[in-house]
């Protein structure tokens, strides 16, 4: 099975065309076009997360591999940023219970994405870096 | 990054077409700034047309959010023509219970202006 290695700056301006390479990887891997999309947007999040809350402004890169088998589809993000462990954030209450446009927020629902995308989001830091690894089941539904 | 919106009028509803196919971090400002503009002039019953849009990330739907709020409880905001990728997006925040979502712009025109 194809493997995907990228290194990009971490600048929003490198997001896109990171996304783009990694549906076209779930695509020539024999990812389905809805999952692909889904696939894309939770590791933009991810790299817009890194880009956001790690670097914060501060020039760095950011590497991205991915790799599938019959079983699962693995992708590991490292950043050496000061670490923000993404997945020790609890998650948000539904804020459409009871409706009420003025409690809707306007951000935090990238980490929101990420886990309705990815079955399993695992953070590590180790002298080289953080690591946030996302795992996604193959054959499942796309939603 | 400026974006690419087309705006136009039926009666007191505002058409609101985005030609960018991609909405995100860096668009998502004036997005924001697009919407709120149109709602700080006396606009209350908005269609914000993303047929043409192929990836919407957490950043846009923020702004667009923000477009809603801006309204307090005036009018309403929906979202017409979007493309799969899109209403999972939608779907996975929740959002398609906030929004009000129409396959095409005349279908959410003709809902705006029925009141329905």
């Amino acid at each position: 099975m194809p493997r995907l290695h990228l290194t990009l700056d971490a600048s929003p301006e490198t997001v896109p065309a990171a996304g783009g390479a990694v549906r076209d990887w779930c695509l020539t891997s024999g990812i389905d076009a809805a999952e692909a999309a889904l696939v894309e947007l939770a590791i933009v999040e991810a790299l817009q997360n890194a880009i956001e809350h790690g670097y914060a402004g501060v020039a760095g890169q950011l590497e991205l591999e991915a790799d599938i088998d019959d079983e699962r589809m693995q992708a590991q993000i490292r950043d050496t940023a000061p670490p923000v462990d993404l997945t020790r954030v609890a998650p948000q209450p539904d804020e459409t219970l009871p409706m009420d446009r003025a409690r809707l927020r306007e951000r935090g629902r990238g980490l929101e994405i990420i886990r309705g995308v990815f079955d399993q989001v695992v953070f590590s830091r180790s002298a080289s870096g953080n690591q946030l690894t996302l795992t996604r089941a193959r054959r499942r539904g796309p939603l | 990054m400026a974006i690419q919106i087309d705006h136009t009028n039926d009666d007191d509803i505002l058409l609101l077409a985005v030609h960018d196919r991609r909405l995100d971090a860096r668009s998502a400002p004036d997005l924001k700034a697009s919407i709120t503009t149109f709602v700080g002039i006396g606009w209350e019953w908005i269609v914000l047309d993303l047929s043409g849009v192929e990836f919407v990330d957490s950043s846009a739907l923020g702004a667009i959010v923000s477009g809603l709020k801006a309204l307090g409880r005036a009018g309403d905001l929906v979202i017409a023509g979007a493309q799969p990728p899109v209403t999972a997006l939608f779907a996975l925040t929740r959002m398609d219970k906030v929004f009000r979502m129409f396959p095409t712009a005349a279908a959410a025109v003709a809902a705006l202006k029925s009141r329905v």
